[in-house]
């Protein structure tokens, strides 16, 4: 019986490591394989998954509804403009990820945290409408201050980062290079959410969201705990949001608005609210559908639409919790 | 050693006095039970000492701490635990989950992104050994909301002993509970360390009796008769009120 389970175990673990090969090869040579369109769309993908994710850990991992996320994903696009951007608005200062990433991290860090000080004081709707009053808040800033933000319009010439460690230097500036940065950011970041998550202050996030007054019963302050993952949320979106813009090269006030919010929780909704994988599969398929289905028809967000309302309805935990269960059955 | 001290404590709702004046003191180690009709009071006072009720007058006393207007949080800390009348688990967890919430809180790695190996090691292990005492180990990975009711509340208990409390307050620990049950969970109390202080709301008088070392018994928010099982029994102002006046 033990051989058995332990013959079971190696063949399901040996398949885990074959299906991450494949993954790693067809990631390594995609830009060998296709054509430029099916790369920008993989950036895109890539991109937005980073988005969801963080969002992911709000809703997901701590029962935190925010509707406001796109403030931070905004705000890493505008940070980065500004600081690396050539227009005449922006600082022009250096487009050295060394020195860009860490000023993305602290700016967005900085914003979350006393956004989350906040905002996290309230619970469930109020915090929603809270975030959402926010993100809506930098939205009209971007879109009136155009002397800084360049308004409607947005900041534009936005270069693709470099390393510089001036003894040797390597731009990313080719559709090919930028796609690599973009897969080692994403592997970074879903291997490091993949260590929070198993963490024990992953288990905690799970604790409040289960029941957060017993949290508080066993002396957690649970606030200090939401915060912390509110920071560290908005650092991530702000990342996939210098992302974007660089790809791009365009910081636009789109980026702020609350449709994007809102795509990145259908997103989340539609993978699987509370699994690591979930989102992505999400912003996958919402970045792939409407590329697919607009060659058909013109209301591919009507489909979009019912599609979410039947997934909310007869599979409230996604296409992961689909799978899940399927696995389940099969054992 | 008094580990529990209350002064002059007083809790009105509205116009209703629920607690009035009164005043306890109860041992290091004790098993005390607070008995007495519904409406007496006795929730009130497990509330007012574990910090879910704020608006109290008077004073509470943890050790020569007070701690009346302290956060339940803070209390915790001070090594204050209770467990709930109603489930009150984390009940989408897995039931060593539940309990790995409790211990990485105590040992102060609740906050780690990357724990030492060493204090993971040690939370597994003590882990285990807490499901073991609570006989919940055949449970271990199963998700708290399957539980039967009556295992879901010995985790409950499980929880708070994770937490190595000083004192705690069990409110009605059977409540709802078969007659199996009730006797498992009478045997898991008794083997509880003699050093955790034992406040116990209760209304199964079996389970009082078996239990207590002590017993408070309230009438319309005051202490009506107090002493050992013994002598409560045969107090006669108690039976009037409470046990009943038959032989």
């Amino acid at each position: 019986m033990v051989e058995r389970l332990d013959t079971m175990y190696q063949r399901l673990l040996s398949r885990k490591i074959l299906v991450a090969v494949i993954i790693v090869v067809l990631a390594v040579a995609a830009p060998y394989l296709a054509n430029t369109y099916t790369i920008s769309l993989l950036i895109e993908v890539l991109i937005f998954s980073i988005f969801a994710m963080s969002l992911n850990l709000l809703v997901g991992y701590t029962g935190l509804p925010s509707f406001g996320h796109a403030a931070f994903f905004g705000l890493g696009a505008y940070i980065i403009a500004y600081i690396s951007g050539v227009n005449d608005l922006t600082l022009s200062f250096t487009n050295n990820i060394l020195l860009t990433l860490p000023i993305v991290i602290i700016g967005t860090g900085i914003i979350a945290l006393i956004v989350g000080s906040l905002a996290l004081r309230t619970d469930g709707i109020y915090f929603l409408m809270i975030t959402l009053a926010f993100a809506q808040m930098l939205f009209s800033v971007a879109m009136r201050w155009s002397a800084v933000t360049g308004g409607s319009d947005g900041l534009i010439g936005i270069p693709r980062p470099e390393i510089d460690l001036g003894v040797w230097k390597y731009s990313f500036e080719s559709r090919t290079a930028f796609y690599y940065f973009v897969v080692t950011t994403f592997v970074a970041i879903y291997f490091g959410l993949h260590n929070i998550i198993h963490s024990p202050f992953g288990l905690a996030l799970k604790g409040i969201k289960s029941n957060q007054m017993r949290m508080q019963a066993l002396g957690y302050k649970t606030l200090h705990y939401k915060i912390g993952v509110f920071v560290l949320a908005g650092v991530i979106a702000g990342i996939a949001g210098m992302l974007l813009a660089q790809f791009y090269w365009h910081a636009s006030p789109e980026n702020l608005y609350w449709t994007m919010s809102g795509q990145a929780l259908i997103m989340v909704i539609l993978g699987g609210v509370g699994t690591l994988i979930g989102p992505v599969i999400g912003a996958t398929l919402m970045r792939l559908l409407p590329n697919i289905t607009s060659t058909y028809t013109n209301n591919w967000q009507s489909y979009m639409g019912i599609m979410l309302i039947v997934f909310v309805l007869c599979a409230p935990n996604g296409i992961m919790g689909i799978l899940l269960k399927k696995l389940k059955n099969n054992r | 050693m008094t580990n529990i001290r209350i002064c002059e404590l007083s809790v009105n709702f509205g116009g209703l006095a629920a607690i009035n004046k009164m005043s306890l003191e109860i041992e290091s180690g004790d098993r005390h039970a607070i008995i007495g009709p519904n409406g007496a009071g006795k929730t009130t006072l497990l509330k007012s000492i574990n910090g879910q009720l704020s608006d109290i007058k008077g004073a509470v006393f943890l050790g020569k701490q007070e701690i009346t207007n302290l956060p339940i949080q803070s209390r915790t800390k001070l090594g204050l635990g209770c467990t709930f009348q109603h489930n009150n688990l984390f009940s989408d967890l897995t039931v060593i989950e539940n309990i790995y919430i409790a211990l990485q809180n105590r040992l102060g790695i609740a906050n780690h992104l990357f724990p030492k190996q060493s204090i993971l090691t040690s939370m597994v292990s003590e882990s285990h050994q807490l499901l073991d005492t609570f006989g919940l180990s055949m449970v271990k990975s199963r998700v708290t909301d399957t539980l039967s009711y009556g295992q879901q509340r010995v985790l409950d208990l499980a929880i708070a002993i994770a937490m190595n409390p000083k004192a705690l307050l069990l409110d009605e620990p059977t409540a709802g509970m078969s007659v199996l049950e009730t006797t498992n969970m009478i045997q898991i109390i008794e083997k509880l360390p003699d050093t955790v202080t034992l406040v116990l709301v209760e209304h199964d008088m079996n389970v009082v009796f078996e239990i207590a070392k002590h017993i408070t018994v309230l009438h319309n928010g005051k202490i009506i008769g107090q002493g050992t099982p013994a002598e409560i029994r045969n107090n006669s102002i108690v039976r009037e009120y409470y046990l009943g006046n038959k032989k």
